[in-house]
């Protein structure tokens, strides 16, 4: 339990000095500095620094403090797949034609019922196309997919 | 300096139709967001400034302040209900007003909260009225140093947001530093931690990472804990509370108003902080503290008048210093920066009519939540029940709409997403997101104004020994980094 506890903080701290690394490493790109006030690399590796040795006390304290609030993941995972599907088909099937079957999907597997998960999905993505491309004036993806009007 | 003229300027604008609609509109959705357990105001603002984009700045800002405010009062509406606070500032709100509607005193319970959140609210935005305007007067005569301290403490501040675990905080916040560097170097020019990647050039959108961090995440979060149904509230009768019960309540109106006040102010902590010692010293200096936490009036009174009284002290230092206190005025102040206003003491002198239309936006919205939470208590109380099963995909689907519409790309989509994920990562670990908000923002006024102060003091470190009122704020920023860890020692 107190090892299941941990982990994350564990993950954190190694997160920590991968993100310590990866500054030094791109800093050693830059421009060279011309002298200590211009210095570019001055405030990066301050930053470099400090997160290693809060990684290190993290470790050192792992565990510590009230455990989160915690669900069931899987609700969760599902809705990230859903949500990255939905935005890698924005483009191609356009706001309308991407947000109906992802929203009846999402409810339903949340366990809205059929009836309702069906009105709600059809819509919502219709009123918040009209709202934003119609009222507020501001363009939002039709698709790829299908023909332009007048085109 | 404050301009009676200006202000009463500002709420001849404010009631002009083409804002006083969305004054309405704002006030509603606040209550409606505050009122659904697990939705916040936060989330609210975030998730609706993309719709502020095309509208004039101040009907925009002016829809943002009302979501801000009656979000924050209409938390206490499922404290009262449902004993489950609505927004995490409404928790102290549950002691007193649950027993209350537990006695068939619900309506007058919502009716005293309401009351008294509209009296807390109305004195910090009149507080927020008289000495933002001193105070960025004040603010004009700061350059880089004092900047670049301003800066620090509200870093380190920002670890306290974390509550016990303040090491979680400061990692969250070191990792928003990072995020705030992806782009130009703010002195050099030249990109930096783009890895290759054009469109990171310019830098990630802040609004596309508060949407995530903010509304996403919290959605995901949401959709843990989804099998769980709201209980039925109870019924809501006799809502408008009688004045002589309001007025005795007198004592315990001062001494809250000053305790939100106060606390607002103090970057770092909020609502909730100022709702629980305003709620714990009422009760102390009761003549019977057992009717405590057994449906006292009083109880609701203090808790709800403290919570909103903070909302004024937590403008304060975002528009006059341009340094958010908590995540709810970050998001403002991004809000802010997408309609070219850049909060600070330079707002206040290039565009004055606009800051005392903020000024009679925020007094407005104070007053209209009090209305409107009244005549629709009933219609409110239902709002509990929502159905969170088909909301919280609308709100997924909202987030990732709004953050497209931000500049009309495909790449915000994934900026969103990506945050939306760590954020939810980081609160199912015990990593609270604000610190990393905060971070983002402070981290680019931290380095460029460092840097520009070495410049002045030609790379001479020690020039912050000459400026009294940069080391006063380092002097600040170092005792708070101690109370910190001697708090963190004590867990």
């Amino acid at each position: 339990m107190v090892a299941r506890r941990r982990a994350p903080d564990y993950a954190a701290a190694g997160i920590l000095v991968m993100l310590a690394v990866v500054i030094v490493w791109e800093s050693t790109r830059w421009p060279a500095a011309a002298a200590f006030a211009g210095n570019p690399t001055l405030v990066p590796h301050s930053l470099a620094v400090l997160m290693v040795v809060t990684a290190i006390a993290i470790a050192w304290f792992a565990g510590a403090g009230m455990p989160a609030e915690r669900g069931h993941a899987a609700g969760a995972l599902l809705a990230i797949g859903a949500t990255a599907a939905l935005a890698a088909l924005l483009p191609v099937l356009g706001v309308i034609g991407a947000g109906i079957p992802y929203l009846f999907a999402l409810q339903r597997a949340c366990g809205a019922p059929g009836r309702v998960s069906a009105i709600s999905a059809f819509v919502t993505p219709i009123a918040l196309y009209a709202v934003f491309a119609k009222g507020l004036n501001v363009p939002l993806p039709i698709g790829s997919l299908w023909p332009m009007p007048g085109g | 300096m404050f301009d009676s003229g200006l202000l009463l300027q500002g709420f001849w604008q404010v009631f002009q139709p083409e804002v006083f609609v969305f004054l309405m509109i704002g006030t509603v959705l606040g209550i409606v967001v505050g009122a659904i357990p697990g939705l916040t105001a936060t989330m609210a603002i975030a998730l609706l400034i993309p719709f502020t984009f095309q509208m004039n700045p101040i009907s925009g800002i002016v829809m943002l302040l009302a979501i801000y405010a009656s979000g924050i009062y209409g938390g206490g509406i499922a404290s009262i209900l449902i004993r489950t606070p609505g927004t995490p500032a409404a928790a102290a709100t549950v002691l007193d007003g649950y027993p209350m509607a537990q006695q068939g005193h619900a309506g007058r319970a919502i009716g005293i909260a309401t009351i008294s959140s509209g009296i807390g609210g109305v004195f910090s935005a009149i507080c927020l009225t008289l000495f933002a305007p001193i105070l960025a007067t004040v603010a004009l005569r700061f350059s880089a140093p004092e900047y670049f301290a301003l800066a620090v403490f509200g870093l380190v501040v920002t670890m306290s947001l974390a509550g016990d675990a303040p090491l979680k905080g400061l990692a969250a916040a070191l990792a928003g530093l990072l995020v705030g560097m992806i782009g130009l170097d703010p002195i050099g020019g030249f990109p930096r931690f783009n890895f290759g990647v054009a469109e990171l050039t310019g830098g990630l959108n802040f609004v596309a990472v508060m949407i995530g961090l903010f509304s996403l995440s919290e959605a995901f979060r949401q959709l843990e804990t989804m099998g769980t149904s709201m209980p039925v509230p109870p019924a809501v009768r006799d809502v408008l509370p009688r004045l002589w019960e309001i007025l005795s309540f007198w004592k315990v109106y001062v001494r809250s108003c000053v305790f939100g006040l106060v606390v607002g102010v103090t970057p770092g902590i909020g609502a909730e902080t100022s709702s629980f010692l305003s709620y714990s010293e009422t009760r102390r200096t009761a003549r019977d503290p057992s009717r405590f936490g057994k449906g006292a009036p009083e109880g609701v009174a203090a808790a709800q008048s403290a919570e909103n009284a903070s909302t004024g002290g937590d403008l304060l230092p975002m528009l006059t210093l341009g340094v958010p206190g908590d995540a709810a005025t970050a998001v403002l102040m991004g809000a802010l920066t997408i309609h070219n206003l850049q909060p600070g003491p330079l707002l206040f002198q290039d565009r004055p009519d606009l800051v005392h239309q903020i000024f009679a936006g925020m007094i407005c919205a104070n007053v209209a939540f009090v209305i409107v939470g009244l005549v629709g208590a009933r219609l409110f109380a239902s709002v509990v029940q929502v159905d969170r099963r088909v909301l919280v995909p609308i709100v997924c689907l909202l987030s990732l709409i709004g953050a497209y519409a931000i500049e009309n790309n495909p790449m915000d989509v994934w900026v969103t997403l990506i945050f939306g994920v760590v954020g939810w990562l980081m609160q199912r670990n015990g990593y609270p997101v604000s610190p990393l908000v905060l971070a983002v923002i402070l981290g680019g006024m931290m380095e460029s104004n460092l840097r520009r102060a070495l410049v002045m003091g030609q790379g001479d470190v020690a020039m912050f020994l000459d400026r009294p009122i940069a080391l006063a704020i380092l002097a600040a920023a170092a005792l708070t980094f101690v109370a910190v860890i001697r708090r963190m020692r004590r867990a």
